[in-house]
């Protein structure tokens, strides 16, 4: 609402630039109707570190030495960590019903990796562990479970793996009971075996570099993410999915979110109810 | 061409995403419709094709893709496959098959869709026509390469590429094509008489108007239809009479359209002449848009009484309202007029249709829709307006909305305090900030206890409410263990300056609370207080850093000689984050202190200290240090530092380092060059001008948007001329905008004579009418003589003048009614017709 400008007198001559600074740095794109909660997001961190405009904020982020460390706290403040436990299940249940078994089985023994792309606060990857304990998954090293995301802090959060009431508004009493014990009145700690078995670690989807090591994986999930990257950021970071996963990968987005606008080179199939992308056999495709 | 290639190209083939969405188009596609593979890319057949009607088609594509069907779509046998009486190209698409087939994957699953296009009438291209002759032969007269047009339009009207190419020839064509015109409306076939008289109406040709209102009385209705629908382009006063009857006649098809002619025709006149028709079913929506462009008392009345009576129009009404008000947009007395009339007449029924209807998730017509709402003092628009006031496209209208009618919504904003929600909460603030009401102090007040953004909130409204009666409740907050909240309560009090803060403040700088002295050295430096300084000296030696920054960042502001030498030892013996600071308020100390700590700060290696001491010296023009500014140009470091420095010596205008700045704008640097630019227009020298005019030579688009206005706001005698030439050669649409704007601006004489000139240039003629509608003052002698220079010039001023509210237009116009010339004659007849002139109309 520009109040924060307003009201602590930052100059913000410059704000646009630095906004489309942000969108190349991190991939997520603030349009005008976002821009001023932008600003107010970012009016603390630029009295943080001294200044006084926008413009040399700028600066710093895009040239200074000690910009790449501040990309991290960027993302920490302009990321969007709300997130729950069992959230859009149909999609998991489709990793663990149907294409989990078939790679275990084509695979012939070698482990099957699974990255969850924007784990944010971990939620999401220990949903999917906590389902893969009840199919018997864990114990061996059949399935490994990565999962990255480019803030800190929700990092962080995650490896501690502790929640409070919010991150278990859709989660049964089953589950909670568990795999969960009560810290204190107001929070919860996953099981230990739980939380070990996802391997948690910062990355940014807008970098290539920094996920083509992760995309090298039989199912990526990258859910609720592209809502807030432009067309060029999800092209780019889709391409980057596609040329790192083997072939017979898949890819699975947000129940709100669709790449049949893009010409992407992934098969979109529904598999079990859920869409999925699908990096095909090569020499299936020419045949056909 | 060889006959047996032709026939061999006669099928387009194209194939389609799930989303219709166009992903190949075969090379015989492109000698069907004359449309470039890249052009249909990404694009659905109906964005292609636009006659085609959007639903119809959709419908159709919906089959294929969910059902798997197979679609056949015929320019013969669908008419319904084609737009409203309103489409243009309804006929010019002509005999086709469209086959739509799915296309599956080796899964069966439907992956996109197969489209071929087929022409059912004889085939032949383009480069085969006798058009190619014309475009080829040089030596060929006019009357001949009209001829080839005409027969080619007579023969080979079936074919789609070939027509439309027929049709934008003749179009753009100087000749007199009257007696060709002629000719043709004789044809029988009438596909014929409608392409002529599509052709007559793209051309605004006056001289065809007798044909065209023989045209009105043609045995075929299609025939009639593209007759109106010419003379709606033509804006022939002589139509009104026929078109009033035709609207108001039993042909509903004709009906339509003669109310879309007429509203381009003269719509205040039409209004009054047809408002019987609001009474059919069928022509409200024609009568809505005639009312829009009408815009008058009656108009909006009737509009009004729609919006309370009828949900079914309530979007076309909406949408015609909101026109009516970006129309009065600039006219303070219309808007008010506007404003009055839409409180009168809607009725609770009739706002609460707006509401509803800006309260759907994603309106198209939001933003209308709120605008029109904060137009209304309604207890029920106003409540609904602060719901939505966090979007900030909307936020000003909102609040200007809620300033209007302060007394009406006070009481619901200070309920909305009480809510949980602080997204809620929040806009209640800004608004009772805006509003200013004194009696909203206490309840802002109370949000003291609330989160640190509530509270940033409620401390800037009350600072803008400025009521020192809040002093009081303000000065605790100096002591919130939240900085920002520190800091928006700082901000608050020294815009109220209360009496008792110089009192207060000395005792505050002294206080054991460590956040509450920092707070009162930010306001007793703000106000120079004197009796804080010795507390100001002592907190520079504070344990606490951020004590002695906020120390350091006010000494300035106090009366005290020794400042430079305390500055100067404290800097020695700082670390980077205080020397960063003591650069910052060197800006404000004297000269003779701040030397030698700039000085000393060029030569250290952190950037920022150099960035901040660039920046001091900049604003103290402190030319001493200007070579050692020049020599980090030329040094190894971060950008910044360099564009620092080039802004520095922008800011002392050192004359003799132009070419020296200039040399950093060598395009490796985006913000490099943009600095440069600007540091030369600060500059303003002869040197500055000459080394932006080089840059403009070599400077890619990009720049050279930037360089143009900065060129501009020098007094060079040749600026004029070189944004003349720019705008007339460039390619690029923003470089000539910003050509245009930029002597719109300039004001001078010189300037204003340059864009009349640019209406001569086919590029820069739209762009300079608009700009010269813009302008509010007017260079008549420049008019004049650009008028008199030839008869062309008089038509070159015809749109500016038929559009423009300028009072003195009227005397041009009568003037040249009174041409030699027929045409222009003709031309300023009609437009004097069209603008002032109430035809009777007999009703």
């Amino acid at each position: 609402m520009r109040f924060y400008r307003e009201t602590l007198g930052i100059s913000d001559n410059a704000f646009i630039i630095l906004r489309d600074l942000i969108h190349e740095l991190t991939g997520i794109f603030f349009d005008d109707s976002k821009k001023d909660s932008l600003a107010d997001k970012l009016s603390a961190r630029v009295i943080e570190l001294g200044f006084s405009s926008f413009l040399d904020y700028y600066y710093y982020l895009k040239y200074d030495e000690g910009s790449t460390r501040e990309i991290r706290n960027l993302f920490n403040l302009i990321t969007v960590n709300e997130t729950y436990f069992y959230r859009e299940t149909d999609a998991l249940h489709t990793i663990t019903d149907v294409l989990l078994p078939s790679i275990l089985e084509r695979k012939n023994g070698n482990p099957v990796k699974i990255w969850s792309a924007a784990c944010s606060s971990g939620e999401e990857p220990l949903t999917l562990a906590m389902m893969l304990a009840e199919k018997g998954l864990l114990s061996d090293s059949k399935v490994q479970l990565f999962a990255t995301d480019a803030s800190t802090l929700a990092v962080g959060k995650a490896m501690v793996g502790e929640f409070s009431e919010r991150s278990f508004r859709n989660c049964d009493a089953h589950f909670r009971e568990k795999y969960f014990d009560p810290k204190d009145d107001k929070t919860m700690k996953i099981k230990q075996s739980i939380l070990e078995f996802v391997r948690f670690s910062v990355a940014n989807l807008n970098s290539p570099a920094e996920i083509k090591h992760f995309a090298a994986a039989d199912i990526i999930l990258c859910r609720n993410v592209f809502i807030y990257f432009s067309k060029k950021s999800i092209l780019q970071t889709v391409n980057t999915f596609y040329g790192a996963m083997p072939e017979q990968a898949y890819l699975l987005l947000g129940v709100s979110e669709s790449l049949l606008k893009f010409n992407v080179p992934f098969e979109f199939r529904e598999i079990n109810g859920s869409f999925v992308y699908v990096k095909e056999n090569l020499l299936s495709k020419w045949i056909k | 061409m060889s006959e047996s290639f032709g026939h061999k190209e006669n099928l387009g083939v194209i194939s389609m995403n799930l989303l219709g969405e166009i992903n190949f188009w075969s090379p015989a596609m492109v000698l069907l419709t004359g449309i470039a593979p890249m052009e249909a890319a990404g694009k659905t057949i109906y964005d292609v094709f636009p006659a085609f009607q959007k639903n119809q088609v959709l419908n159709r594509l919906r089959n294929v893709i969910q059902n798997g069907a197979i679609e056949f779509l015929s320019g013969k046998f669908h008419k319904d496959l084609f737009s409203s009486p309103f489409g243009h190209d309804t006929k010019s698409m002509g005999s086709f098959l469209f086959t739509l087939a799915p296309l599956k994957s080796t899964h069966e699953t439907i992956v996109g869709m197969i489209g071929v296009l087929e022409l059912t009438a004889s085939q032949t291209t383009l480069l085969s026509s006798g058009l190619s002759d014309v475009d080829r032969s040089p030596e060929k007269s006019p009357e001949n390469a009209v001829s080839d047009l005409i027969r080619t339009l007579l023969n080979q009207h079936h074919n789609p590429a070939i027509l439309s190419s027929v049709i934008n020839v003749m179009t753009l064509s100087s000749e007199n094509l009257l007696p060709f015109f002629q000719e043709l409306m004789a044809n029988p076939n009438p596909d014929i008489r409608i392409y002529t008289l599509q052709i007559i109406g793209d051309r605004v040709d006056r001289e065809s108007l007798p044909l065209l209102l023989d045209a009105l009385h043609d045995p075929d209705s299609n025939v009639i239809y593209h007759a109106i629908e010419a003379l709606g382009k033509i804006r022939a006063p002589e139509a009104f009479d026929p078109l009033v009857s035709i609207a108001s006649g039993k042909d509903l098809f004709l009906a339509s359209a003669a109310l879309f002619a007429l509203s381009n025709l003269g719509a205040q006149v039409a209004y009054q002449a047809l408002q019987h028709l609001w009474e059919n079913e069928e022509l409200k929506s024609g009568m809505i848009d005639l009312a829009a462009n009408d815009a008058g008392i009656d108009a909006i009345k009737q509009l009004c009484q729609l919006m309370n009576e009828d949900a079914s129009y309530a979007e076309e009404v909406a949408s015609a309202l909101g026109l009516i008000h970006s129309k009065f947009e600039n006219n303070t007395m219309r808007l008010v007029l506007f404003q009055e009339l839409l409180n009168e007449f809607l009725n609770e029924r009739g706002i609460q249709q707006l509401i509803a209807m800006a309260a759907k998730e994603q309106t198209k017509n939001f933003k209308t829709l709120v605008r029109l709402l904060s137009l209304l003092s309604n207890l029920g628009a106003l409540q609904f307006l602060v719901t939505v006031m966090g979007n900030p496209e909307i936020q000003e209208d909102v609040l200007q909305g809620i300033k209007r009618n302060s007394d009406l919504l006070f009481e619901t904003l200070i309920r909305e305090l009480e809510e949980e929600n602080e997204m809620r909460v929040l806009p209640a603030i800004i608004a009772l900030g805006r509003i200013g009401k004194r009696e909203a102090v206490p309840y802002l007040t109370n949000m003291f206890n609330r989160s640190p953004a509530i509270i940033i909130h409620a401390t800037g409204a009350l600072a803008k409410i400025g009521y020192r009666g809040c002093y009081h409740d303000l000065l605790p907050l100096l002591a919130h263990p939240d900085a920002l909240v520190r800091r928006a309560a700082v901000s608050a009090l020294n815009s109220i300056a209360h009496p008792d803060m110089p009192a207060d403040m000395e005792r505050l700088v002294q206080s054991g609370h460590l956040f509450e002295r920092e707070s009162a050295l930010r306001i007793a430096g703000y106000f120079g207080y004197e009796a804080c300084l010795p507390h100001v000296l002592d907190a520079l030696n504070d344990p606490e850093e951020f004590i002695r920054l906020a120390a350091i960042e006010v000494l300035p502001f106090f009366d005290y000689p020794a400042t430079g030498k305390i500055v100067g030892n404290l800097y020695k013996i700082s670390g980077n984050r205080f020397r960063s600071q003591i650069l910052k308020s060197a800006t404000f100390m004297e000269s003779d202190d701040a030397l030698p700590l700039i000085r000393q700060a060029l030569e250290e290696s952190d950037p920022w200290i150099k960035t901040y001491a660039l920046r001091s010296a900049g604003t103290l023009n402190l030319r001493e240090v200007a070579p050692q500014i020049k020599q980090l140009l030329t040094m190894e470091g971060p950008v910044f530092v360099k564009i620092t420095a080039i802004q520095a010596l922008g800011d002392m205008r050192m004359e003799g380092a132009e070419e020296e700045i200039a040399a950093m704008a060598d395009g490796s640097n985006f913000d490099l060059a943009l600095t440069v630019v600007n540091a030369l227009g600060s500059m303003g020298t002869h040197a500055a001008f000459n080394a932006l005019h080089q840059l403009l030579q070599k400077a890619d688009n990009q720049l050279k948007e930037q360089i143009i206005p900065v060129m501009a706001g020098f007094d060079q005698a040749n600026i004029v001329d070189q944004l003349v030439i720019t705008a007339s050669t460039t390619q690029s649409d923003q470089i000539r905008q910003q050509c245009v704007n930029s002597l719109s601006l300039s004001g001078s004489a010189h300037a204003y004579q340059a864009l009349l000139k640019l209406l001569k240039n086919k590029d820069c003629k739209k762009l300079a009418t608009e700009t010269l509608l813009k302008i509010s003052k007017h260079n008549e002698d420049e008019i004049w003589q650009f008028s008199n220079q030839r008869n062309e010039n008089k038509l070159l001023l015809a749109d500016f003048l038929t559009r423009s509210e300028w009072p003195r237009s009227l005397n041009f116009i009568h003037e040249f009614i009174s041409s030699n010339d027929p045409l222009v004659k003709a031309t300023y007849e009609s437009i004097l017709a069209t603008k002032y002139v109430k035809v009777k109309t007999g009703k």
